[in-house]
């Protein structure tokens, strides 16, 4: 196990900064995921903390030894990419303590290590069959077994979970996260899916245009994005944006003539400018009673949740229906969701009212 | 209202395996019915046979109250998208669009079909690429471009077969609100194959289960909670889907093993079952975890953001739910859970078939 510190890490491509100015501390045990689009430097900087890619500037410390230098066999780190390679002629057994005889450990000591690794993934009943005989989901399983087989002090995910069907996806999803806490072993991974971050991250780094948008707990990074870029790439159904104009006694809805008073608006917001809302599906309800009248498009399921869609302006945005049955109703904003976003940098200007 | 597709004991084999077994389906006139089931259920064959693609072994298919069981597939006046569905790699993307509108069958006047081609990418986020070749585009580009193909038309049906899984999420929930909008504002009938319960949920009126080239169930998603018909309905539907307990039906009574309440036969309704083992099936929303009742232990924890999910096992299964309060417990933590009166459904731990509840729900 080990402490991994990123200090002012960037990567060059020529002329393209593909990771620019990165700092980050990954605690012993944590579990970190790299979130992000595609191109944003999260695959280069997983690359660089395994040893594959050559640094430009800045420090990759391993518990507070620099190990920019190191070759990625020296550093005591175990990589699973998106497409397991296993060895199709050797059992899965044999796949797993691969690692072990490749470094002459005593054999003793190979079938202690391999019960231990056996018992915590459960692959008792596979370890005679050959990797052709397991599903994707399975084999994925017996890579990461033997990448965590020699006990390394960081363990690298490069998407292991989006090679694999969508059905088995949540499955292995669902194990990851298990075997993560039960072997406690710091852990970097790199994914584009939100949900997989959200579901196994202690923590998640969220990055764009190769720097860091913002590192938070996904609860945190779910209640109080840092910019209109995290609102957005975070949580499903979308956040809703709409644009707010500064109206006496309060904010005004797009161009409509809905106004959100300032007895609706947190305490602590104080603009001049025209500022964005951002509110998450479940904090607009449509109600029966009163509130805003605004007129209801379409109504749709999530899950048993109901939702429905109206438009302001251009923007159509999403609520949660909270009518006892159909027929009109109102909307109404919960003010403990209501994020304000600089309407020109996209920056969170405003803190959120205590719920 | 009126069938607008009628399949009745469709049966498809491909070399000796049989893909479809006797596949009986309706698809009301306006309505979304989703098609939902795991890869090689059967999904595909049904779409195909549908649109005249591959001729059936045996059955029938009414559209629009004709028979067209032996029709050519330009007859048929249905728009079919399937997954990574070859477009004409000679012609760019507008005409590729337009293709369909250009045909002896609509030969509409030109300006009408720019209007249409043009509304129609617009609502897909491709017109950007209309003067673009097809064999230039990305994935989800051409994924796309296929979609605007059968939905400039205005066909009898519309046969969808999973044509947003290749999609990213955001895309695909953008696109599953614009089918829903076409939908409303034309009374479109659409056939939408899916694995994704999700998906499934978010745009049909109606969801038919299929699985092992059978349908299990048709029916509104309020009905197929209030009775599933099968034990493979309950692990296609709900989020997380149903929790399976092995149990017994002994002396009145139903046992899981390790909990120390017996169920009493009766809140099952009519049960269909002599004493023997059964499985207990249970929705997620009827279990409540908290202080007191039968004992688990948490296997994993998936944290949402918004909500947590937990993975409770004990000896007789496990079972995976959103937590409803604010207390969130650890991997390894001993819980506590209880059924909710009148939950649960039996089921034959062979053949999945429904046991309890024989007369309709309790």
């Amino acid at each position: 196990m080990a402490k991994v510190e990123l200090r002012d890490l960037s990567i060059l491509f020529g002329a393209f900064k593909a990771v620019d100015q990165v700092n980050l501390t990954v605690n012993d045990g944590e579990f970190v995921v790299y979130l992000g689009p595609s191109g944003c430097g999260k695959t280069t900087t997983l690359r660089a903390i395994a040893g594959l890619q050559g640094t430009t500037s800045g420090d990759i410390m391993f518990d507070g030894q620099r190990v920019n230098d190191l070759r990625p066999s020296e550093r005591n780190i175990a990589m699973v990419f998106q497409f397991v390679s296993l060895y199709p002629n050797l059992s899965i057994a044999e796949n797993i303590v691969f690692p072990l005889k490749a470094r002459g450990v005593p054999r003793a000591d190979i079938a202690r290590k391999l019960d231990w690794v056996t018992g915590i993934f459960r692959l008792g009943d596979d370890l005679r069959r050959h990797p052709a005989a397991l599903p994707p989901g399975a084999r994925q399983k017996v890579a990461l077994a033997r990448a965590v087989i020699r006990e390394p002090a960081v363990l690298l995910l490069d998407e292991p979970l989006s090679a694999i069907d969508e059905q088995f996806r949540e499955e292995m999803r669902w194990e990851l996260g298990h075997l993560q806490r039960e072997l406690g072993v710091t852990t970097i991974y790199v994914t584009h899916d939100q949900r997989e971050a959200m579901s196994l991250a202690d923590r998640i780094v969220l990055m764009n245009h190769s720097r860091i948008v913002q590192v938070a707990e996904p609860a945190r990074i779910f209640h109080e994005p840092a910019s209109v870029f995290a609102a957005q790439f975070i949580g499903s159904p979308s956040m809703n944006l709409i644009d707010l104009v500064p109206v006496p006694g309060g904010l005004r809805l797009g161009d409509t003539t809905v106004v959100l008073t300032d007895a609706e608006l947190p305490p602590g917001l104080r603009t001049k400018g025209p500022v964005r809302l951002g509110i998450r599906p479940r904090d607009l309800r449509l109600v029966s009673g009163a509130g805003h009248a605004l007129t209801v498009d379409d109504t749709f399921r999530v899950g048993r949740e109901r939702f429905f869609t109206f438009r302001i302006g251009h923007a159509i945005l999403q609520g949660t229906d909270h009518r006892s049955g159909p027929g009109p109703g109102s909307i109404m904003f919960a003010l403990e969701g209501m994020n304000f976003f600089d309407a020109v940098t996209g920056q969170r200007i405003a803190e959120r009212a205590a719920a | 209202m009126t069938a607008m597709l009628d399949i009745r004991g469709l049966r498809k084999s491909y070399r000796g395996k049989a893909a479809l077994r006797g596949i009986d389906l309706t698809v009301q006139a306006h309505e979304i019915l989703a098609l939902l089931g795991p890869t090689g259920a059967g999904k595909s064959s049904t779409l195909l046979a549908s649109a005249g693609l591959i001729v059936p072994d045996a059955g029938q298919i009414h559209l629009g109250g004709r028979d067209v069981t032996g029709a050519e597939p330009s007859s048929r006046d249905v728009s079919v998208v399937f997954e990574g569905f070859n477009l004409l790699p000679i012609l760019n993307v507008r005409d590729n669009i337009a293709f369909a509108l250009r045909s002896s069958t609509y030969r509409e006047p030109e300006d009408e079909i720019a209007r249409r081609v043009a509304r129609t990418a617009d609502l897909l986020r491709i017109g950007h690429l209309l003067d673009r070749d097809t064999g230039t585009l990305s994935g989800g580009e051409r994924q796309r471009v296929s979609i605007a193909r059968a939905l400039v038309r205005r066909p009898m049906l519309y046969l969808l077969d999973e044509p947003l899984s290749a999609l990213d999420l955001k895309l695909r929930e953008e696109l599953r609100a614009e089918l829903r909008h076409i939908h409303r504002e034309h009374g479109t009938t659409m056939l939408y194959a899916t694995h994704d319960y999700h998906g499934a949920i978010a745009i049909a009126d109606r969801i038919a289960i299929i699985n092992n080239g059978r349908i299990l169930q048709t029916g509104r998603i309020d009905d197929i909670f209030a009775r599933p018909a099968d034990a493979i309905v309950g692990r296609l539907v709900g989020s997380p889907s149903m929790a399976f307990f092995r149990a017994e039906i002994a002396d009145g009574g139903v046992r899981v093993p390790g909990w120390r309440d017996v169920l009493p036969l009766s809140r099952f309704g009519k049960v269909a079952a002599r004493p023997g083992a059964v499985s207990l099936g249970v929705w997620p929303e009827d279990i409540d975890v908290g202080d007191s009742g039968e004992s688990g232990s948490i296997y994993a924890v998936d944290n949402r953001g918004y909500e947590a999910a937990v993975q409770v096992d004990c000896d007789a299964g496990s079972f995976r739910k959103v937590l409803e309060g604010t207390h969130v417990p650890q991997q390894g933590d001993a819980v506590s859970f209880r059924l909710r009166p009148g939950a649960g459904f039996l089921f034959d731990p062979a053949s999945g078939a429904l046991l309890s509840h024989q007369g309709g729900a309790a």
